[in-house]
Protein backbone atom coordinates (compact mmCIF):
# COMPACT_ATOMS: atom_id res chain seq x y z
CA UNK A 1 0.00 0.00 0.00
CA UNK A 2 2.86 2.18 0.71
CA UNK A 3 5.48 3.37 -1.62
CA UNK A 4 8.55 5.79 -1.50
CA UNK A 5 8.72 8.94 -3.34
CA UNK A 6 12.01 9.54 -4.54
CA UNK A 7 13.70 12.35 -2.31
CA UNK A 8 14.04 15.79 -4.54
CA UNK A 9 14.98 18.54 -1.83
CA UNK A 10 14.88 21.13 -4.90
CA UNK A 11 11.40 20.45 -5.77
CA UNK A 12 9.81 23.59 -6.00
CA UNK A 13 6.81 21.99 -4.94
CA UNK A 14 6.04 19.01 -2.59
CA UNK A 15 5.19 15.52 -4.16
CA UNK A 16 1.89 14.49 -4.94
CA UNK A 17 0.67 10.52 -4.37
CA UNK A 18 -2.27 9.37 -6.75
CA UNK A 19 -5.35 8.52 -5.31
CA UNK A 20 -5.18 5.63 -3.20
CA UNK A 21 -1.57 5.69 -2.49
CA UNK A 22 0.50 6.71 0.49
CA UNK A 23 3.36 8.93 -0.31
CA UNK A 24 6.71 9.74 2.42
CA UNK A 25 9.35 11.49 1.54
CA UNK A 26 11.91 10.70 4.07
CA UNK A 27 13.93 14.18 3.90
CA UNK A 28 16.24 15.33 7.49
CA UNK A 29 14.93 18.55 7.87
CA UNK A 30 17.85 20.40 7.79
CA UNK A 31 19.32 18.60 4.97
CA UNK A 32 17.81 21.38 1.93
CA UNK A 33 19.86 24.01 3.30
CA UNK A 34 23.11 22.29 3.46
CA UNK A 35 22.80 21.29 0.12
CA UNK A 36 21.69 24.26 -1.65
CA UNK A 37 24.88 26.29 0.39
CA UNK A 38 27.06 23.40 -1.31
CA UNK A 39 25.37 23.67 -4.77
CA UNK A 40 25.30 27.51 -5.42
CA UNK A 41 28.92 28.46 -3.32
CA UNK A 42 27.79 31.97 -2.42
CA UNK A 43 24.38 32.23 -1.03
CA UNK A 44 22.03 35.29 -0.26
CA UNK A 45 21.40 34.74 3.60
CA UNK A 46 17.63 35.64 2.96
CA UNK A 47 17.23 32.84 0.46
CA UNK A 48 19.08 30.61 2.26
CA UNK A 49 16.36 31.32 5.45
CA UNK A 50 13.89 31.58 2.52
CA UNK A 51 14.68 27.74 1.71
CA UNK A 52 14.92 26.14 4.94
CA UNK A 53 11.78 27.37 5.76
CA UNK A 54 9.55 25.23 3.34
CA UNK A 55 7.55 21.68 2.84
CA UNK A 56 10.27 18.89 3.36
CA UNK A 57 7.75 15.89 3.62
CA UNK A 58 4.42 14.73 2.57
CA UNK A 59 2.46 11.82 3.76
CA UNK A 60 -0.88 10.95 2.27
CA UNK A 61 -3.15 7.89 3.43
CA UNK A 62 -5.65 7.40 0.92
CA UNK A 63 -8.05 10.33 2.06
CA UNK A 64 -7.88 9.68 5.37
CA UNK A 65 -4.64 11.39 6.23
CA UNK A 66 -2.25 13.99 5.14
CA UNK A 67 0.95 15.23 6.82
CA UNK A 68 2.92 18.28 5.94
CA UNK A 69 6.41 18.70 7.62
CA UNK A 70 7.72 22.11 7.47
CA UNK A 71 11.07 23.44 9.06
CA UNK A 72 13.23 26.21 9.99
CA UNK A 73 16.43 26.33 11.96
CA UNK A 74 15.58 24.33 15.05
CA UNK A 75 11.82 24.27 15.11
CA UNK A 76 9.42 22.20 13.08
CA UNK A 77 5.75 22.17 12.20
CA UNK A 78 3.76 19.07 11.15
CA UNK A 79 0.49 20.00 9.77
CA UNK A 80 -2.02 17.05 10.47
CA UNK A 81 -5.04 16.68 8.28
CA UNK A 82 -7.47 13.49 8.67
CA UNK A 83 -8.21 11.00 11.23
CA UNK A 84 -5.51 9.87 13.61
CA UNK A 85 -6.54 6.27 14.61
CA UNK A 86 -4.37 2.56 14.44
CA UNK A 87 -4.89 2.59 10.66
CA UNK A 88 -3.40 5.58 10.44
CA UNK A 89 -1.10 6.51 13.21
CA UNK A 90 1.90 4.22 12.25
CA UNK A 91 2.31 7.13 9.36
CA UNK A 92 3.09 9.79 11.82
CA UNK A 93 5.04 8.10 14.41
CA UNK A 94 7.08 7.38 11.63
CA UNK A 95 7.39 10.87 10.22
CA UNK A 96 7.80 12.09 13.93
CA UNK A 97 10.70 9.30 14.82
CA UNK A 98 12.35 10.59 11.43
CA UNK A 99 12.00 14.08 12.52
CA UNK A 100 13.39 13.73 15.78
CA UNK A 101 15.83 11.58 14.85
CA UNK A 102 17.51 12.94 12.14
CA UNK A 103 18.80 16.56 14.07
CA UNK A 104 19.75 16.48 17.34
CA UNK A 105 19.58 20.01 17.51
CA UNK A 106 15.63 20.28 16.29
CA UNK A 107 14.50 21.50 19.98
CA UNK A 108 10.90 22.55 19.08
CA UNK A 109 8.21 20.20 17.13
CA UNK A 110 4.61 22.28 16.90
CA UNK A 111 1.76 19.71 16.03
CA UNK A 112 -1.18 21.61 13.92
CA UNK A 113 -3.94 20.58 14.86
CA UNK A 114 -6.43 22.16 13.34
CA UNK A 115 -7.14 19.85 10.39
CA UNK A 116 -7.74 16.71 12.90
CA UNK A 117 -11.21 15.58 12.49
CA UNK A 118 -10.75 12.38 14.53
CA UNK A 119 -8.17 11.32 17.11
CA UNK A 120 -8.45 8.47 19.65
CA UNK A 121 -5.98 6.64 22.09
CA UNK A 122 -3.40 5.49 19.54
CA UNK A 123 -3.16 9.16 18.31
CA UNK A 124 -2.55 10.75 21.86
CA UNK A 125 0.49 7.58 22.37
CA UNK A 126 2.44 8.81 19.37
CA UNK A 127 1.79 12.12 20.82
CA UNK A 128 2.87 11.47 23.86
CA UNK A 129 6.14 9.47 22.73
CA UNK A 130 7.20 12.62 20.92
CA UNK A 131 6.43 14.98 24.12
CA UNK A 132 8.86 12.42 25.68
CA UNK A 133 11.25 12.15 22.96
CA UNK A 134 11.85 16.16 22.99
CA UNK A 135 11.60 16.56 26.48
CA UNK A 136 14.65 14.21 27.19
CA UNK A 137 16.57 16.49 25.29
CA UNK A 138 15.25 19.58 26.67
CA UNK A 139 13.01 20.03 23.51
CA UNK A 140 9.21 21.17 23.74
CA UNK A 141 6.34 19.59 21.02
CA UNK A 142 3.25 22.29 21.32
CA UNK A 143 -0.02 21.13 19.94
CA UNK A 144 -1.64 23.60 18.25
CA UNK A 145 -4.86 24.65 17.84
CA UNK A 146 -6.59 21.19 18.50
CA UNK A 147 -10.42 21.57 18.08
CA UNK A 148 -12.54 21.53 21.00
CA UNK A 149 -13.66 17.95 20.26
CA UNK A 150 -9.46 16.95 20.54
CA UNK A 151 -9.50 19.04 23.65
CA UNK A 152 -12.05 17.46 25.51
CA UNK A 153 -10.29 13.91 24.69
CA UNK A 154 -7.32 15.76 26.33
CA UNK A 155 -8.95 16.52 29.18
CA UNK A 156 -10.59 12.88 29.79
CA UNK A 157 -7.71 11.74 29.34
CA UNK A 158 -5.95 13.61 32.33
CA UNK A 159 -2.70 14.94 29.40
CA UNK A 160 -4.31 18.48 29.24
CA UNK A 161 -1.84 19.55 31.92
CA UNK A 162 0.97 17.48 30.55
CA UNK A 163 1.30 18.99 27.25
CA UNK A 164 1.91 22.19 25.81
CA UNK A 165 -1.13 23.64 23.98
CA UNK A 166 -1.34 26.85 21.85
CA UNK A 167 -4.91 27.83 20.61
CA UNK A 168 -5.28 29.50 17.26
CA UNK B 1 -17.82 0.08 34.06
CA UNK B 2 -20.13 -2.91 34.40
CA UNK B 3 -23.34 -3.14 31.74
CA UNK B 4 -26.49 -4.15 33.78
CA UNK B 5 -30.07 -3.95 32.85
CA UNK B 6 -29.01 -4.97 29.47
CA UNK B 7 -31.98 -8.25 29.64
CA UNK B 8 -34.52 -5.60 28.35
CA UNK B 9 -32.32 -4.75 24.91
CA UNK B 10 -32.99 -8.32 23.43
CA UNK B 11 -36.32 -7.27 23.15
CA UNK B 12 -35.45 -4.65 20.76
CA UNK B 13 -37.55 -5.07 17.42
CA UNK B 14 -35.14 -5.98 14.80
CA UNK B 15 -36.16 -2.92 12.65
CA UNK B 16 -34.36 -0.95 15.36
CA UNK B 17 -31.38 -2.87 15.59
CA UNK B 18 -28.12 -2.07 12.75
CA UNK B 19 -26.21 -5.46 12.44
CA UNK B 20 -22.49 -4.50 10.59
CA UNK B 21 -20.21 -6.92 9.82
CA UNK B 22 -16.46 -5.74 9.11
CA UNK B 23 -13.23 -7.21 7.83
CA UNK B 24 -10.72 -7.24 11.15
CA UNK B 25 -8.55 -4.86 10.12
CA UNK B 26 -8.23 -1.25 11.64
CA UNK B 27 -8.81 0.36 8.11
CA UNK B 28 -12.79 -0.45 8.71
CA UNK B 29 -12.39 1.23 12.14
CA UNK B 30 -13.65 4.38 10.46
CA UNK B 31 -17.08 2.68 9.25
CA UNK B 32 -17.61 1.33 12.70
CA UNK B 33 -17.47 4.89 14.36
CA UNK B 34 -19.67 5.97 10.95
CA UNK B 35 -22.54 3.86 11.67
CA UNK B 36 -22.41 4.67 15.31
CA UNK B 37 -22.53 8.26 14.79
CA UNK B 38 -25.50 7.52 12.35
CA UNK B 39 -27.22 5.83 14.40
CA UNK B 40 -27.04 8.17 17.42
CA UNK B 41 -27.92 11.13 14.91
CA UNK B 42 -31.27 9.17 14.32
CA UNK B 43 -31.66 9.09 18.09
CA UNK B 44 -31.36 12.92 18.55
CA UNK B 45 -28.02 12.13 20.36
CA UNK B 46 -25.85 15.50 21.56
CA UNK B 47 -23.14 16.40 19.26
CA UNK B 48 -20.73 15.69 22.86
CA UNK B 49 -22.81 12.29 23.18
CA UNK B 50 -22.07 11.35 19.26
CA UNK B 51 -18.66 12.43 19.58
CA UNK B 52 -18.25 9.47 23.15
CA UNK B 53 -19.86 7.50 21.12
CA UNK B 54 -17.53 7.61 17.90
CA UNK B 55 -14.57 7.31 20.66
CA UNK B 56 -15.94 4.74 22.64
CA UNK B 57 -16.75 2.69 19.71
CA UNK B 58 -13.16 3.21 18.28
CA UNK B 59 -11.72 2.11 21.37
CA UNK B 60 -13.29 -1.04 21.94
CA UNK B 61 -13.35 -2.19 17.97
CA UNK B 62 -9.66 -1.50 17.91
CA UNK B 63 -9.05 -3.99 21.32
CA UNK B 64 -10.72 -6.35 19.26
CA UNK B 65 -8.79 -6.07 15.88
CA UNK B 66 -5.13 -6.39 17.77
CA UNK B 67 -6.36 -9.74 18.56
CA UNK B 68 -8.25 -10.82 15.63
CA UNK B 69 -6.15 -12.98 12.94
CA UNK B 70 -6.06 -11.26 9.01
CA UNK B 71 -9.33 -12.97 8.04
CA UNK B 72 -11.32 -12.34 11.07
CA UNK B 73 -14.35 -10.80 10.48
CA UNK B 74 -15.70 -8.04 13.38
CA UNK B 75 -19.44 -8.45 13.91
CA UNK B 76 -20.92 -5.24 15.13
CA UNK B 77 -24.73 -4.84 16.73
CA UNK B 78 -26.56 -1.09 17.24
CA UNK B 79 -29.37 -0.99 19.04
CA UNK B 80 -31.22 1.33 21.46
CA UNK B 81 -34.24 1.18 23.64
CA UNK B 82 -35.42 3.74 25.72
CA UNK B 83 -33.05 6.42 25.19
CA UNK B 84 -30.22 3.60 25.55
CA UNK B 85 -27.39 3.11 22.91
CA UNK B 86 -26.82 -0.44 23.09
CA UNK B 87 -22.98 -1.34 20.81
CA UNK B 88 -22.11 -5.02 21.00
CA UNK B 89 -18.94 -6.27 18.77
CA UNK B 90 -17.54 -9.61 18.64
CA UNK B 91 -14.56 -11.15 16.62
CA UNK B 92 -12.33 -14.56 16.97
CA UNK B 93 -9.24 -14.49 19.15
CA UNK B 94 -6.65 -14.98 17.06
CA UNK B 95 -3.72 -14.17 18.94
CA UNK B 96 -5.18 -15.92 22.29
CA UNK B 97 -3.51 -13.08 24.75
CA UNK B 98 -5.79 -11.86 27.05
CA UNK B 99 -7.36 -8.59 26.83
CA UNK B 100 -6.38 -5.44 28.23
CA UNK B 101 -6.87 -1.97 28.09
CA UNK B 102 -3.93 1.03 28.61
CA UNK B 103 -4.57 4.01 30.91
CA UNK B 104 -5.57 6.08 27.90
CA UNK B 105 -8.43 3.69 26.69
CA UNK B 106 -9.65 3.00 29.80
CA UNK B 107 -9.45 6.79 30.52
CA UNK B 108 -12.01 7.14 27.25
CA UNK B 109 -13.90 4.94 27.57
CA UNK B 110 -14.56 5.41 31.23
CA UNK B 111 -15.76 8.92 30.09
CA UNK B 112 -17.45 8.33 27.27
CA UNK B 113 -20.21 5.13 27.96
CA UNK B 114 -21.80 4.78 30.64
CA UNK B 115 -21.11 1.19 30.83
CA UNK B 116 -18.65 -1.11 29.09
CA UNK B 117 -17.28 -4.69 29.22
CA UNK B 118 -14.73 -6.76 27.66
CA UNK B 119 -14.43 -10.11 27.89
CA UNK B 120 -13.22 -13.71 26.44
CA UNK B 121 -14.77 -16.55 26.38
CA UNK B 122 -13.64 -19.68 24.51
CA UNK B 123 -11.70 -17.91 21.70
CA UNK B 124 -14.23 -15.40 21.09
CA UNK B 125 -13.75 -11.97 22.46
CA UNK B 126 -16.92 -9.38 22.57
CA UNK B 127 -17.47 -5.93 23.92
CA UNK B 128 -20.92 -3.85 24.94
CA UNK B 129 -21.17 -0.52 25.47
CA UNK B 130 -24.05 1.23 26.47
CA UNK B 131 -24.90 4.63 26.86
CA UNK B 132 -28.43 6.95 27.43
CA UNK B 133 -28.83 10.38 25.51
CA UNK B 134 -29.51 13.13 27.69
CA UNK B 135 -33.11 14.14 27.22
CA UNK B 136 -33.24 17.84 25.76
CA UNK B 137 -33.79 20.63 27.82
CA UNK B 138 -37.58 21.83 27.91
Amino acid sequence: MSSALPICPFSPTPPVAEEGQMSYLAVPWSVPSRIGEEQSGREDPEVVRERRHRVLAVIENEDLLALEVDADDACATVSVTGELDPHTVPDLEQLLTDLIGADASLSRVTLDLSGVRFIDSSGLRVVLAAHEALRRRDGRLVLRAPSETTRRLLEITDLLGRLDVEQA
Amino acid sequence: MAVSDTDSLDEVDDEETVDLSLPAHPRNLRLARLTASGFATELDFSIDEIEDLRWAVDEACAVLMAHASPSDRLNLSYRCLDGVMRIDGRCTNGSGAEVELDAVARAILDAAVDAYELSESEGVLAFVLQKRGKPPPT
